[in-house]
């Protein structure tokens, strides 16, 4: 065993292993979103007591999301004459780069993260925030009112609960004393499975993320009922698969992963017996996939909320609760509980 | 007063006060509940092409007619609420049974089609008929790729009749369908208004008209009123007397008879032949079928009838 460590040890003093390393997890993470995109078809169906896809592919319809990207793709690619070409178009890569920009700094192993950066959670949290001007510019630039209507729904909906997200990310920082997401996740050695101290962070954290990422109860900006779609009204074909599906895939599973990241302990695993450098990234997939099946789980349970009780539960309810959970996590440091 | 204190009571009383009493959060949970239960449980897909579903017998999938049955009354076709339904017929006479008596006329179907195209299954026709020639059948496999297509004539309306099935057993808290129990008459005095028309009364009720071809035993509760019951037999004989006097209510099974007692059989091959025989005359007919292209169980059915016809030594309807 010593030996192997040595063997990994030596390999990871590699620059290209590292290059190496950091393209797989690129090369990973992002064909995961078609995974996810799959199960959560998989997971809505069976709560609605249906199969969902079965043919492509062969076995149990796997290659569903795959060739809806094929699909996507073939389909015709249609600027309204009104609209801001330049604008419409530069659109998708905002949503996307917003939202997959946050992989650099989320740890699946203390060596396997693209850059540690010392304000990593700020640096997180400041890039998923990215996408809602993409969103903003093609609320503006569709000429649709409905578009409009959509893209600043989004923006109100940003500011409100961008807010709790990063008290509650916050009081996770307290707690570690750093922002580099390693020294998060290796503060929490001593809880290992679930930092219990940051329990009303995390779900604080959760609601927020969910807001943040537009999935139902809190996906008012895209109601298709209401305003087909919001900003992406008039987008279609490939353009409306990478703005909308895609980024939107993205940033849910980064959320998770920094949900993971900041509240489940990240690559550590649940006891510290099984504490072994190989297996880490294991622990840090198997956390970050049952976070994200019960994102898909409330999705489909709770219905879409009105837009005042979006903004309602926002700033009456989260804020205050975030802001007093700031000063019980305070107060918890000055025991030696953390 | 007293009104309002009864109010005030049921007020008290409601619902909704327990509702209000369940701690904050409670439902949310509830309904991540109720959801993965629902999750957990099996799907009820049924996949399509590849598994079929089977249907139960009073499925609306598609009009069945019996064509022996139809007396080109056009109830039908006049209570289609999509007008969907053609008919066309003539009359004929009959010669007398007797010089010097009037010869009878009778209706002969020549068209009946059903447009699905423009049917909106509420079955009304099946329901208007007074002679039961429709019924439905759980077939649903005849989409096409031309719309002309979907008007079945007589021919393909008959064919669906080989795919009635007999009506689920009652539910066996279900009290069942009463029928009027009529006192035995012993003379044969009463004449039976349909036969004497010329017409050809059903031998059975709705549900066992089908069985009558397949010669299955019908269940005896479904055996409908006597009173204007005769066998098939019987009224293309017409001789009235002869259809009200073998007329033994209430045990006789709505099947026609084995030997038909009827003096004045004009049928022309009325003799029974051997069950091999039967059996052969099936084996040709389905043989036949098959090579014209037929459904499989359309040719199931037709071998079926032909051998029953065989059995009783009738032309039987449509020979």
């Amino acid at each position: 065993m010593p030996d192997l460590l040595q063997l990994l040890e030596t390999l990871l003093a590699n620059p290209w292993v590292i290059l190496g390393i950091k393209l797989s997890v690129l090369l990973i993470l992002l064909p995961a979103t078609l995974v996810v995109g799959y199960v959560e078809l998989k997971v809505m169906a069976h709560i609605q007591h249906r199969l969902g896809p079965m043919y492509p592919g062969g076995f149990h319809g796997w290659a569903q999301t795959l060739a809806d990207g094929i699909k996507f793709i073939q389909k015709e690619d249609i600027i309204p004459r009104a609209a801001d070409r330049m604008v419409f178009a530069a659109v998708p890569f905002l949503t996307m780069m917003g939202a997959a920009l946050a992989f650099v700094v989320i740890p699946v192993g203390p060596q396997w993260i693209i850059e540690d950066l010392e304000v990593g959670i700020f640096y997180a949290l400041a890039v998923s925030s990215i996408g809602v001007i993409g969103v903003l510019m093609a609320g503006w630039a569709s000429a649709n009112k409905y578009s409009l209507v959509g893209a600043l729904r989004m923006a109100g909906q940003l500011i409100a609960y961008e807010l709790p997200l990063v008290l509650a990310a916050a009081a996770v920082v307290m707690q570690a004393g750093s922002m580099s997401m390693v020294d998060i996740v290796e503060s929490q050695r001593p809880f290992w499975l679930f930092n219990w101290p940051q329990g009303l962070s995390f779900v604080i954290f959760m609601v927020a993320a969910t807001a943040e990422v537009v999935r139902p109860p809190f996906d008012m900006p895209i109601a298709e009922a209401e305003i087909i779609t919001g900003a992406f009204t008039e987008y279609s074909g490939m353009r409306f698969a990478f703005g909308l599906f895609a980024a939107e895939y993205i940033a849910f599973i980064a959320l998770s992963a920094l949900a993971t990241t900041l509240f489940l302990g990240g690559y550590l695993p649940p006891i510290p017996a099984l504490d072994w450098e190989p297996l880490r990234p294991l622990w840090f997939l198997l956390k970050t996939s049952s976070i994200l099946f019960v994102l898909m789980w409330v999705r489909w349970t709770y219905p879409r909320l009105r837009e005042d009780q979006l903004q309602r539960f926002a700033w009456k309810v989260l804020v205050p609760l975030s802001l007093a959970n700031i000063f019980f996590v305070g107060a918890l440091k000055l025991t030696p509980i953390i | 007063m007293a009104k309002t204190e009864i109010v005030k009571l049921d007020i008290d009383q409601t619902p909704l006060r327990e509702i209000k009493k369940t701690t904050l959060g409670t439902g949310l949970l509830k309904g991540l509940q109720i959801t993965m239960r629902h999750l957990l449980s099996r799907s009820v897909t049924v996949q399509y092409p590849d598994e079929k579903d089977v249907l139960p017998a009073r499925s609306r999938g598609v009009i069945a007619l019996k064509e022996e049955n139809c007396t080109v009354c056009m109830l039908c076709a006049k209570e289609c609420p999509d007008w969907c339904i053609y008919i066309d017929g003539h009359k004929e006479f009959r010669q007398p049974a007797q010089e010097g008596k009037r010869a009878k006329k009778y209706n002969v179907l020549d068209r009946f089609a059903i447009d699905y195209a423009l049917c909106m299954y509420c079955g009304i026709c099946v329901e208007v008929c007074p002679y039961d020639a429709l019924f439905w059948t759980p077939e649903y496999e005849y989409a096409e790729h031309d719309i002309t297509h979907l008007t079945h004539e007589m021919d393909r309306l008959s064919d669906w009749m080989y795919t009635v099935l007999p009506p689920d057993e009652l539910d066996p808290a279900a009290t069942g369908p009463e029928f009027k129990t009529l006192p035995q008459r012993t003379a044969p005095a009463v004449a039976t208004p349909p036969a004497s028309d010329g017409e050809q009364p059903t031998p059975a009720g709705e549900v066992a008209a089908p069985k009558t071809d397949q010669g299955e035993p019908t269940d005896p509760a479904a055996v409908p009123e006597q009173e204007a019951k005769v066998t098939e037999e019987a009224a293309e004989a017409i001789d009235t007397d002869v259809a009200t006097g073998e007329a033994a209510p209430q045990e006789e099974a709505p099947q026609p008879k084995e030997e038909a007692p009827t003096p004045s059989e004009p049928q022309a091959e009325a003799t029974a032949v051997s069950e091999e025989e039967a059996e052969e005359i099936g084996r040709k007919v389905y043989e036949e079928e098959i090579g014209k292209g037929s459904d499989p169980r359309v040719a199931e059915g037709r071998r079926k009838a032909a051998v029953l016809r065989a059995r009783k030594g009738t032309r039987g309807p449509g020979g």
